[in-house]
């Protein structure tokens, strides 16, 4: 069974697209493994070519892209059946009613009318949009644009759900509220989600592995957790006051000081990762010092973004 | 005391899906919706609709009130397929106005919206979209011409065939049918392939309207040069190099599809005496080339402009 949820997703093999004489993305190689991915790159990186081409809607000059067993290279209404999108844009249909309009996005997608009415109620009610399903969507404010895109993406019960720039324009609280819809379509394990956005803090909260492009390139993909490990299991320290005597005890230990600021540490010890913590503690006692805060330590994704793309 | 407990989790769905061969039914189905629910759009059917009405009323008092037999004849002198014909050509002005209504906004209002990108990212092709979009142009416009002349057909069958009504030509009916479906294909065609070069309807629709109204003047100019022409000079070359002319319009051509098909005895309207004008219809090839022409660059626009768009800024 682990080996099920082990297959990747989309497989992305050799792939190389241009428009003109520019190379958008230039023999990118990646596989997305099932979960809750980030897609991260700079303006230009080839992001969008990468969706595009996920979708169809661009043809590779060579190589090949797999979603979820089906050949995205030559569009086919297999692969745009398991495949939801919410688009950056705005977009609707004009004239109808929000209800309506997600139920012609199910019917779009082969559902039945009464079936694609019943399940737009659901998916709308699920989006939090329930009081104003009757309204038009032209007159939706921003948080509501985004629900309701992502209300449309959902409604025929993708596999596999696009989100480009989810967070777009939303105050802090739709911004949270964002978050966490995305975080329990996530945690159903019933779609794969895959979300491309600037904000590495929305990435860093939503999702367990990222892709990283720059230039039509793979820089780095894999887990958040393992792409913000940092080496040697350095440990942040905070002490109630300064103790230099920890300091010393530390160092005389075999151990690093690796950054020192007024209480707070960052150290490293030459023992067993499941040692540190009876060892630090240890040396506190010894000492006299009170430590307040223990924890891993770990590079933010921001940093790991910035070394992946340097 | 127990309360259900609402599960607000995530659900998918795993209900039937159907075959993906009818997806731009759902698109024209969806498009002819939104215009049969507007009030405006069964008011112009019904104006355009004048012709019959007067026709109707006209027969009615003759036969209601025996206006000698001078009546009668003029009942008996009616030719049915010109009457259709006259009803037609007088209702084009609405027909282009629903048109306008139908089709201006088709593709224009998507563009402006970013509807496409919702179309082209779930199962549903280009040709799905464009299909959708011109059967639902096709649809509100065909029964705006159709169904008047439907129900026309119904009331000549029941009441008119003393007359001569369906004995004349017992195919006239089909023929009415065929010639209003080029037409209205024609017409669609048109709209839809202007509407796709847009971001939004009322451009669209502005296009549309000067180019009916320019070639309309234009034609209505070369008609009467055509008619000035064969009088002073019946035998003048000209009059073959300007006779395409007076059809070229929007009107033009389906009139003379209609011409074609059904066929035009050139009596006056209403069963007066006297003729229709003197601009005979031109050639079949002429007619049915500028149908496929307009169709066919129609459909080449659509195609290069229904484009999946930007999905990621």
């Amino acid at each position: 069974m682990q080996d099920v949820f082990d297959q990747p997703i989309i497989k992305c093999n050799d792939l190389t697209v241009q428009y003109g004489n520019f190379v958008a993305l230039d023999g990118f190689t990646v596989e997305i493994k099932p979960g809750c991915t980030g897609l991260l790159g700079p303006n230009g990186a080839g992001k969008t070519t990468f969706i595009k081409t996920m979708l169809g809607f661009v043809t590779p000059k060579s190589g090949s892209v797999w979603v979820l067993g089906h050949d995205a290279g030559r569009p086919n209404r297999e692969m745009r059946q398991v495949v939801g999108l919410m688009p950056e844009q705005d977009c609707h249909i004009p004239g109808i009613p929000a209800v309506r309009f997600v139920a012609y996005a199910g019917e779009l997608a082969g559902m039945p009318a009464n079936e694609a009415l019943r399940r737009a109620h659901e998916v709308i009610e699920y989006c939090g949009l329930g009081e104003a399903r009757y309204r038009p969507v032209e007159t939706f404010s921003t948080g509501m644009k985004q629900r309701i895109k992502l209300a449309q993406a959902l409604v025929h019960g993708p596999k596999v759900l696009l989100l480009d720039e989810p967070t777009n324009g939303l105050d802090p609280h739709g911004r949270e509220s964002m978050l966490k819809l995305i975080r329990d379509i996530s945690a159903s394990r019933l779609v794969h989600v895959i979300i491309c956005s600037h904000l590495l803090k929305d990435i860093e909260r939503t999702c367990d592995q990222v892709v990283m492009i720059q230039r039509g390139r793979l820089v780095a993909d894999g887990l958040i957790a393992d792409l913000i490990r940092l080496d040697g299991q350095p440990i942040d320290i905070e002490l109630r006051e300064a103790v230099p005597a920890f300091n010393e005890a530390v160092e005389r230990f075999g151990g690093s000081i690796l950054s020192h600021e007024s209480y707070h540490l960052r150290v490293t010890l030459p023992v067993p990762a499941d040692k540190i913590a009876t060892t630090l503690y240890g040396i506190a006692a010894e000492t006299g010092a009170e430590i307040r805060l223990f924890a891993i330590a770990r590079k933010s994704l921001e940093d790991a973004f910035l070394e992946a793309v340097h | 005391m127990s309360s259900p407990i609402a599960d607000l989790s995530y659900r998918t769905y795993t209900g039937p899906i159907e075959p993906s061969r009818w997806r731009w039914w759902t698109i024209a189905r969806m498009m002819t919706a939104l215009i049969f629910h507007k009030k405006i759009y069964w008011v112009a059917t019904v104006i355009s609709s004048w012709y019959f009405l007067v026709i109707m009323t006209i027969i009615f008092y003759v036969e209601q009130f025996q206006i000698g037999g001078q009546g009668i004849d003029m009942l008996n002198r009616l030719v049915w397929k010109d009457q259709f014909y006259h009803a037609f050509g007088s209702g084009q002005l609405l027909f282009m106005l629903i048109t306008l209504m139908s089709g201006s906004g088709s593709i224009a209002n998507d563009n402006q919206a970013n509807a496409l990108v919702v179309y082209l990212s779930k199962p549903c092709s280009r040709l799905d979209y464009i299909l959708g979009k011109l059967i639902g142009t096709f649809l509100p416009i065909f029964t705006a011409m159709a169904l008047p002349a439907t129900i026309f057909f119904a009331i000549g069958l029941g009441s008119y065939q003393r007359y001569g009504f369906f004995t004349a030509d017992p195919w006239m009916f089909p023929k009415v049918i065929l010639s209003i479906s080029i037409a209205t294909a024609f017409q669609s065609s048109l709209i839809v392939a202007i509407s796709s070069l847009f971001r939004n309807g009322r451009g669209a629709a502005a296009v549309y309207a000067a180019i009916y109204f320019v070639l309309t003047f234009f034609a209505g100019l070369m008609g009467v040069l055509y008619s000035g022409l064969s009088q002073s000079n019946p035998d003048s070359p000209a009059l073959g190099n300007t006779l395409p002319f007076a059809y070229a319009s929007i009107d033009g051509i389906s009139l003379a599809v209609f011409r074609q098909i059904v066929g035009f005895a050139n009596t006056a309207p209403f069963g007066a005496p006297g003729t229709q004008d003197l601009i005979p219809t031109p050639p079949v090839w002429l007619t049915f080339g500028a149908v496929t022409l307009v169709g066919t660059i129609g459909v080449l626009i659509l195609s290069r402009r229904v484009r999946a768009v930007e999905v990621v800024g």
